[in-house]
């Protein structure tokens, strides 16, 4: 970000009698961006999104969007529409009423609306339906005309609750690629809050992992993914594997840690500051490599199970001193005869590079 | 098992004989041709309707209570929603004290409310006894009747709807008058109902309140007292009958047309 971000938020916190939704979170995001908020329900999120739309004030700390003090502007004063969980499209008014909701607020007369709308439902491709009712919506449906109604106010920020929980796995996976689609179309700064990986990672710029009111790590999906900082940002971005330890030291970048009865096992390190304690080495499931000869440097280790998965295998094996289940992903090539089969005994090994050494 | 369903309907209609039966011989005598009522019937005829219409101090009865029903429900709604949107909207601190003392009109005897609102009337405000002291009176039944339908059909709808208003630029008020109050209205109809009949009914507190002007319940209590004019009473408690069947049925038929494809659509 070399220009000003779009919004800048300050040493937020939030609490709600006791409960502390928010602790001092501080981050910026850019000029059209798609950032995620991503985190399991209840880390604070959502309430981070109402108060970025106004619904919701901070306890205390600064909020800023486009350069403009928000503290204390309300929802129909902010330059941020948002598209909410339920979609909250109004049941007592058509589609085309829906979308045109906000209009009047911006001084558009009704002829000049009428275009609007038409272009706006063309967009999320619901041309024809302005008729509709409510109720006569699928979910699909109703998301479109969700966002239609934001998008068609030009906000300078989109914010999006959930927006795809609600769907199902197929059409969800379709409105994934529209949505990024007409964000790179209409660029707008969207803030997408979701408690799902996979949805964070396909569709964000950047995103921030939140976890029990405070943000773990802001990074691209490709570093958050490969490089999580901490333990607990690994945990989340599931299937990877962990073996918790001892860091025992560290030379040129890569660590070794003590793993107990599975022994030494090393990885790459993050810069400086790690010093001997308690540390958890983190490796993929794809970056394991799987030996079929007893005997060859690495974990010796039983297959337990396996499952297809198409174009991956996944095996999960028991490391033979310790017990540890290990998750391997290997491609499906060649001859099915050739992959190892329950039961077998074979060898796991990893470039220490694959592997990253984290603090709690 | 047949057996046990045949029972099981017999004990239903034997329970709304005696339900309506004694409402359904009104009608009855009322067109039966004979000053008194009795059987046999005489045979027909609707000259105590005739009678009914002539009588004007009846006529007048009629004409107060109806505008005081109306009055009545239109004031207690308007005092009720804002109670009703502040108690289920925001956190309002004592909400459930508060709650609770608005329904004490519901449950303490209206004997007592009548007493007590006559002695505030006469010896602490020194009003004098007229239709707007009945109006007060009823105001304080109907109030919490109104609160209570209000409130639950405001709680039946999502909070974020409202929300989305105020995010989409509506202000306080344009949400109230373009999301809240439309989707409200089947509960601010049936409650409007609710209140007219509840007022349209009244005696006690009207019978204590009232000063020259008599509402109808107050008035055809007073006219007990003369035989030959209960036919003319009769008559316009069938018309009353009929008429609070239709009101009753109307606010059923709205508050579940208003219930049923939201709760589809959600």
């Amino acid at each position: 970000m070399t220009q000003d971000p779009m919004i800048a938020i300050g040493q937020v916190t939030k609490r709600f009698g006791s409960v502390t939704a928010l602790e001092e979170v501080s981050f910026d995001i850019g000029k059209g961006e798609f950032f995620s908020l991503l985190g399991p329900s209840g880390c604070g999120k959502t309430t981070l999104l109402r108060i970025l739309a106004g619904i919701e004030s901070p306890t205390t700390g600064t909020l800023r969007i486009d350069g403009e003090d928000m503290v204390g502007i309300p929802p129909n004063r902010r330059p941020t529409n948002m598209v909410f969980q339920s979609y909250a499209i109004f049941p007592h008014l058509n589609v085309a009423e829906n979308v045109g909701y906000g209009l009047r607020y911006k001084g558009i007369k009704r002829a000049e609306a009428q275009g609007l709308i038409a272009s706006s439902l063309d967009m999320v491709q619901l041309s024809g339906f302005g008729d509709r009712q409510a109720n006569q919506l699928s979910g699909g449906q109703r998301q479109r005309v969700a966002l239609a109604r934001a998008l068609i106010l030009k906000p300078k920020v989109l914010l999006l609750d959930e927006p795809l929980s609600a769907l199902d796995k197929r059409l969800r996976e379709e409105m994934q690629f529209e949505l990024r689609e007409l964000q790179r179309r209409v660029g707008i700064t969207f803030v997408f809050v979701t408690h799902d990986q996979e949805e964070a990672l396909t569709l964000s710029d950047r995103i921030a992992v939140m976890s029990g009111g405070r943000v773990l790590q802001i990074d691209t999906p490709e570093t958050l993914y490969d490089r999580p900082a901490s333990r607990r940002v690994a945990k989340f971005f599931g299937g990877m594997n962990l073996f918790p330890g001892r860091l025992l030291r560290v030379e040129g970048g890569i660590g070794v840690l003590d793993a107990g009865t599975i022994g030494p096992l090393s990885g790459a390190v993050d810069g400086p500051g790690m010093g001997d304690g308690p540390a958890t080495l983190a490796i993929r499931p794809e970056r394991i490599r799987m030996a079929a000869e007893v005997g060859s440097p690495g974990l010796a280790a039983q297959i337990t199970a396996i499952s297809f998965l198409g174009d991956r295998r996944q095996y999960v094996a028991r490391i033979e001193p310790g017990g540890q289940s290990v998750t391997i992903v290997t491609p499906v090539t060649g001859d099915p005869a050739a992959a190892p089969s329950q039961g077998d005994r074979v060898s796991l090994s990893w470039a220490a590079s694959d592997a990253r050494i984290l603090s709690d | 098992m047949t057996r046990r369903i045949d029972g099981l309907f017999w004990y239903a209609v034997l329970f709304v004989l005696f339900l309506y039966g004694p409402m359904m011989l009104m009608p009855l005598f009322s067109v039966n041709d004979s000053n008194f009522a009795t059987f046999p019937l005489q045979g027909f005829t609707t000259r105590h309707y005739a009678a009914m219409a002539a009588n004007d101090s009846m006529m007048a009865a009629l004409r107060n209570s109806l505008v005081l029903g109306l009055g009545v429900a239109v004031v207690a709604n308007v005092l009720a929603l804002p109670a009703a949107l502040a108690l289920t909207r925001y956190r309002v601190p004592g909400s459930g004290p508060i709650l609770a003392f608005m329904m004490l009109p519901l449950v303490v005897p209206s004997i007592v409310l009548g007493v007590a609102l006559l002695v505030i009337a006469i010896r602490v405000f020194s009003i004098p006894l007229s239709l707007w002291t009945v109006a007060a009176g009823h105001l304080v039944i109907c109030i919490p009747f109104a609160v209570t339908v209000l409130m639950s059909r405001l709680e039946g709808f999502d909070p974020s709807l409202e929300e989305a208003s105020g995010d989409l630029g509506a202000s306080g008020i344009s949400t109230f008058l373009r999301v809240t109050l439309p989707l409200a209205m089947p509960g601010v109809i049936s409650s409007l109902l609710l209140c007219f009949i509840i007022s349209f009914d009244e005696f006690v507190i009207s019978f204590f309140l009232t000063g020259t002007q008599n509402t109808l319940p107050v008035f055809l209590f007073s006219q007990l007292r003369f035989p030959n004019r209960l036919p003319g009473t009769l008559a316009l408690g069938s018309l009353i009958l009929v008429g609070s069947a239709i009101l009753v049925i109307l606010a059923e038929v709205i508050r579940r047309r208003g219930v049923k494809p939201e709760g589809g659509a959600l």
